[in-house]
């Protein structure tokens, strides 16, 4: 027995002890030196899994129901088996991403998922709590026990307080508040706390050693003595050394390893200490046997005072949780009882702490932060203020255990409290793991089985734990939920043979993981969600090189590497390299190369690459390279090699730039590229603002097209105009990037009244441009530090702004292809409707043979012809030239035709269907400025007749058989619509047989040759008399040909259009 | 070039866990499931903690064994390892 002030006088030593262990670990971190990073000390600290629980709870779960404590290291024991595998992955990724919680992880790999990292968050808390109330609870009891032993249930006291809950939260807080969070740190490692995590592991160790020699040879004769005894003494306790017992089911045992597997990853204090306070990833190897070696030896012992325990208590179970304690007390050796009450104190004190520095952590970057930003907090002295916010974040987690103990009671076990915990953070596991091995998985997948996951979690856990602590009627557990007795919590859908650890397990993970694996399969990635994916699933691990095990889609050639390499160290250099490495091999430099020479090649051309531009990236080209050949990812190399980067241009730098140049072509929409670039950026820097505007070129204003960071209505909202008042006009003008690093210094007024209004306190603009043209600006901002954009960062972000210059450009182009394409697609459409108003076959007239052609100069002209029966067995002849050869053109085109048409029945001879035309479409015509050329014939076949009117249209030509002779039909009309009243003169002439007309439009004549020669009435006439004695078919085809042949290579100018028609001889 | 090393730390790994798996469970655990004690320990215990540290010899056995591969091959794929 002790006194409660001794006891406490005890704590407070040992708690300074471990306040200056982690005060000299910190003073290491400070001078740069690590005094942590030590392998043994990694284990150490892993050793936090060794809680009250371990001391206290697996005692009690031994002596009452079994061995099957021992499936919780078992389990672990395999999954510290597989941390070459997973957890050097995750500490890979987390590193490169800077990554520096569960939440986080989960958060990122599922496209940096805000909603995501939330719920990750808020879980962690819900399920922790437990955990931390359980360590309170021990704490408590143990000063409860140690000061009043053996009168167990007698009223204790101390200081005023009945429970030692309360004083030992707010003490553990205020220790996590000054391990934890007394500066911030970027990478959130607290060297001070895994120090003194690692000590209180030690002390556990020695406390658990030593108490263990004490059972088995202080009061036995050796461990054969012991459970002799215990066989001997005890029989009706024989079912404590068996598993599949009634109690202890293999489905429990089972359970009880998988559950400890997956919370030991996804624990929050645990993922914190394995993967975000690691100094070096080598340590891991060696943990790896290391420790399992101190579980084995922490747990060793437990059977043993478990066992003898009961001996010693006649078989008495009330107290067997805290045999270790009591015995040793009873026996007189307080020294040994104190140690216990230590180690038990350290098990507990260390989860508390880290659990609530972590979570703190994941509150303030997944909850406070986003919030705040959301409602545009002061950011003045943001960093100081995050800082505090941290601190009262750690003392409100404590607090919040030391609720739910007040509230849950302390009715439940250790054992039973802790695997609610277990098995609620199990449920992050298939978000954790599919995350990092399974490509397709998906943030839907991720969204879903985590809510399915908790949801049954609270059922089957949560609501007992409720109804034990009085909060909910008992009438839940027989009924079901909402009276249904397909949901009662411990036999869902009637599943009623099963304990409550594996039946929670198994519907909770079950549901978890199918709501997982089924959205992942049936719903898309989002953009940044592939990205994401690839970056986690493809971390290579150690050995396993990512770029051999891809499939080529062809297999490349010498030369492709040489050209490779030549866009980054020159063709001078790259042709060198590869003679020198050719050497005398017989290697077709053109031809495609085997398996194991792509690998020869790929590893020199890497070399050769990291002299130039470093190791890292020279890999990462030379991959991307092999992986994305025949892609679009090729425009990756040609930006990269146009971009001139210094030789000193840094791996993050490189970074940066390969990514930006993935996401330019990546073929994603613009909006989307260009939102990711922002995000790039103002990440990877942590600017507050980055902006991207683009000159809209109605307006003549730089509108915003994408904004990242907090809102701030002037500067990423706001357009600009295109001038010298405001920065961003002067850097598109001058068509040149600028920084400003100190705002107190700023030659613009009314920039600076705006800037300082805003608490800016350096921000820097860039020209975006499409070949030497600015078309728009990328602006940054920050508000935390002044003389952020150095030489090296605007080289960096003006060769971004040229990326999203070639961004824009794709974009235009696209946009352009895409809307020429459309209206061609329109204009074949008009192009076929209009040919199909061309006349089909030619009339069936006695003695003539007839042919007309018409080839629009565009795909819709306002050329036209037409012949078609009139009177008894005569034919009517037309052909018109519509100015213009557009649209409106070819829509007049298709008015006259029905106009025409629908006269002819009329059969008004030429003159008269002359002037009608005109005086119908005067109006039409005058009022949108076109005007018409025709010329309408008509045929009388009987006595070979010819009857002719023009309307100021080119005369047709007339060749004689007789004489040989080509004349044309002259004849003097007005235009059709330029009087609204005009009369036409009519022409008679009589036909020979052998005579040949032919109809055309000015199309022909007035083709230009390359000279500028004209083709002319002559030619066409010459023309005319040498084809005479082909079918009018052919003769325009070779008129057309002579035609094209006359002018070269340009295409028409105008449509071209003829009519041919000859007279039979007789 | 490596030398060609037939170790696949992937298979080997995957074949230790199936093991680990069939040894630490039903039906297996049954053969040893029983009161009798050995050298004066509980046989079930005894098996147990025998399985355990054999596993633990195994671990540190692959890891020395990855642990040489890696010296020998630079980790191609190691985002950390470069100069």
């Amino acid at each position: 027995m002790m006194s409660p002030s001794m006891l406490f006088l005890m704590v407070l030593l040992y708690g300074f002890v471990l306040f200056g262990v982690a005060s000299y670990a910190v003073s290491g971190a400070r001078t740069g030196r690590s005094r942590i990073s030590h392998p043994a000390i990694y284990v150490l600290s892993l050793g936090i899994w060794h809680t009250s629980w371990t001391f206290y709870g697996n005692v009690g779960r031994m002596s009452t129901v079994g061995m099957d404590f021992m499936a919780i290291y078992l389990g672990v024991t395999l999954v510290v088996g597989s941390w070459w595998f997973v957890l050097r992955k995750m500490i890979r990724i987390c590193r490169k991403q800077q990554i520096v919680s569960i939440a986080d992880l989960i958060s990122s790999r599922y496209g940096h998922s805000l909603p995501l990292g939330m719920l990750v968050a808020v879980f962690s808390l819900v399920v922790t709590l437990p955990y931390i109330a359980l360590q309170l609870k021990a704490i408590s009891d143990t000063f409860a026990l140690l000061s009043t032993p053996l009168a167990p249930g007698a009223d204790f006291s101390f200081a005023g307080f009945s429970d030692m809950a309360l004083p030992a939260a707010l003490i553990l807080g205020g220790f996590a508040v000054l391990f934890g969070a007394r500066h911030l740190d970027p990478l959130s490692r607290h060297e001070g706390l895994v120090a003194a995590v690692a000590l209180g592991s030690l002390v556990k160790l020695i406390a658990m050693v030593a108490v263990g020699l004490f059972f088995v040879f202080g009061m036995f004769d050796g461990p054969a003595d012991l459970f002799g005894r215990f066989l001997t003494e005890l029989p009706r306790h024989r079912h404590l050394l068996l598993l599949g017992t009634e109690q202890i089911p293999f489905s429990s045992w089972f359970s009880m390893g998988l559950v400890s597997m997956l919370a030991f990853m996804c624990l929050p204090h645990m993922f914190h200490l394995q993967v975000v306070e690691n100094t070096d990833p080598r340590h891991v190897t060696d943990a790896m046997w290391m420790f399992p070696l101190y579980m084995f030896a922490i747990q060793l012992f437990i059977v043993p005072i478990a066992l003898g325990g009961l001996v010693l208590a006649g078989g008495q179970t009330p107290m067997a949780e805290y045999f270790a304690l009591f015995i040793p007390l009873a026996a007189g050796k307080d020294f040994l009882a104190l140690l216990v009450f230590i180690g038990g104190i350290s098990g507990a004190a260390a989860m508390v702490m880290v659990s609530a520095v972590a979570l703190a952590n994941l509150m303030a970057n997944h909850l406070a932060v986003p919030v705040l930003l959301k409602y545009g907090l002061e950011q003045e002295g943001f960093s100081r203020k995050l800082l505090v916010l941290k601190q009262m974040l750690i003392l409100a987690v404590v607090l919040m255990g030391y609720a739910y103990y007040r509230l849950m009671g302390d009715k439940g076990s250790l054992v039973d409290t802790g695997l609610i915990a277990f098995v609620g953070a199990a449920q992050l596991a298939p978000a954790l793991l599919g995350g990092l091995f399974w490509r397709r998985a998906n943030r839907n997948g991720a969204l879903t089985g985590l809510c399915l996951g908790v949801l049954v979690w609270f059922v089957t856990l949560m609501l007992p734990a409720l109804v034990r602590a009085g909060w909910l009627e008992p009438g839940i557990l027989e009924q079901g939920l909402f009276g249904c007795s397909m949901l009662k919590p411990a036999a869902l859908l009637g599943l009623d043979n099963l304990q409550v650890l594996p039946h929670a397990l198994f519907w909770s993970l079950g549901l978890n993981l199918c709501g997982y694996v089924v959205l992942s399969l049936f719903t898309q990635q989002q953009a940044r969600e592939l990205e994401q994916s690839e970056k986690f699933v493809d971390a290579a691990d150690g050995v396993v090189t990512t770029g051999a095990q891809r499939r080529l889609t062809k297999a490349p050639t010498v030369v492709e590497f040489v050209e490779l390499m030549a866009k980054f160290v020159g063709e001078t250099k790259a042709y060198a390299a590869i003679a020198d490495y050719l050497g005398d091999k017989e290697i077709d430099t053109r031809g495609s190369l085997g398996e194991r020479e792509i690998a020869d090649l790929k590893r020199f051309s890497e070399l050769t690459l990291a002299g130039s531009v470093g190791a890292v990236p020279a890999r990462i080209i030379i991959e991307n390279y092999l992986s994305s050949r025949g892609s679009e990812m090729e425009d990756v190399f040609d930006i990269f090699g146009s971009v001139t980067i210094s030789r000193k241009a840094g791996r993050e730098q490189l970074g940066v730039l390969h990514e930006a140049a993935r996401l330019v072509s990546g073929g994603l929409e613009l909006n989307t590229i260009l939102d990711n670039l922002l995000d790039l950026l103002q990440e990877q820097f942590r600017l507050d603002l980055c902006v991207v505007r683009v000159l809209d070129e109605s307006s003549g204003l730089l509108q915003v097209i994408s904004r990242r960071g907090v809102v701030l209505e002037h500067f990423g909202e706001a357009e600009r105009t295109v001038d010298q008042e405001t920065y961003v006009g002067e850097v598109f003008l001058n068509n040149s990037a600028m920084a400003v690093n100190d705002t107190d210094f700023l030659e613009k007024p009314l920039p600076a009244i705006l800037i300082r209004r805003e608490k800016i306190l350096s921000f820097a603009h860039a020209p975006i441009d499409i070949e030497g043209q600015a078309v728009g600006v990328l602006s940054a901002f920050s508000r935390s530090a002044k003389g952020i954009f150095t030489n090296e960062f605007m080289e960096l972000f003006e060769n971004l702004a040229g990326q999203m210059g070639v961004a824009l450009r794709n974009a235009r182009q696209t946009a352009q292809l895409i809307s020429a394409r459309e209206r061609e697609m329109e204009l074949q459409l008009a192009r076929s409707v209009q040919q199909s108003l061309l006349p089909e076959k030619t009339p069936d007239v006695s003695g003539i043979s007839l042919a007309g052609a018409c080839i629009p100069a565009r795909e819709v002209g306002g050329d036209y012809f037409d012949y078609f029966p009139s009177g008894e067995a005569g034919m009517d002849l037309l052909i018109a030239d519509v100015s213009g050869h557009d649209f409106g053109a070819a829509l007049l085109m298709a008015e006259v035709r029905t106009f025409i048409r629908a006269k002819a029945e009329e059969d008004l001879p030429p003159a008269r269907m002359l002037e009608v035309l005109n005086a119908f479409f005067y109006e039409d015509l005058s009022r949108s400025e076109l005007f018409i050329t025709l010329m309408y014939l008509r045929y009388a076949p009987e006595d070979r007749r010819l009857t002719f009117s023009g309307a100021g249209h080119n005369p047709p030509l007339l060749r004689r058989a007789a004489d040989a002779t080509c004349v044309p039909l002259a004849s003097e009309g007005l235009i059709l619509g330029v009087l609204e009243q005009v009369s036409f003169t009519e022409k008679h002439l009589q036909l020979e047989p052998g005579d040949l007309l032919l109809l055309y439009t000015d199309g022909i004549i007035e083709g230009q040759s390359p000279d500028g020669e004209l083709f002319g009435e002559e030619r066409l006439a010459a023309l005319l008399h040498d084809l005479h004695d082909l079918e009018p078919e052919e003769i325009i085809q070779r008129i057309l040909e002579q035609l094209r042949l006359f002018i070269g290579e340009a295409s028409f100018k105008d449509d071209v259009s003829m009519v041919a028609m000859k007279l039979a001889r007789s | 070039m490596p030398r060609p090393d037939s170790f696949k730390p992937r298979e080997v790994w995957g074949l230790a866990t199936v093991l680990f798996l069939v040894f630490f469970n039903f039906p297996l655990l049954q053969v040893f499931n029983s009161e009798k004690t050995v050298f004066g320990l509980p046989l079930l215990w005894a098996y147990l903690l025998g399985g355990w540290i054999i596993c633990i010899v195994l671990i540190r056995l692959f890891v020395k064994r990855l642990e040489g591969q890696e010296a020998a091959e630079p980790p191609v794929g190691e985002g950390d390892g470069a100069p």
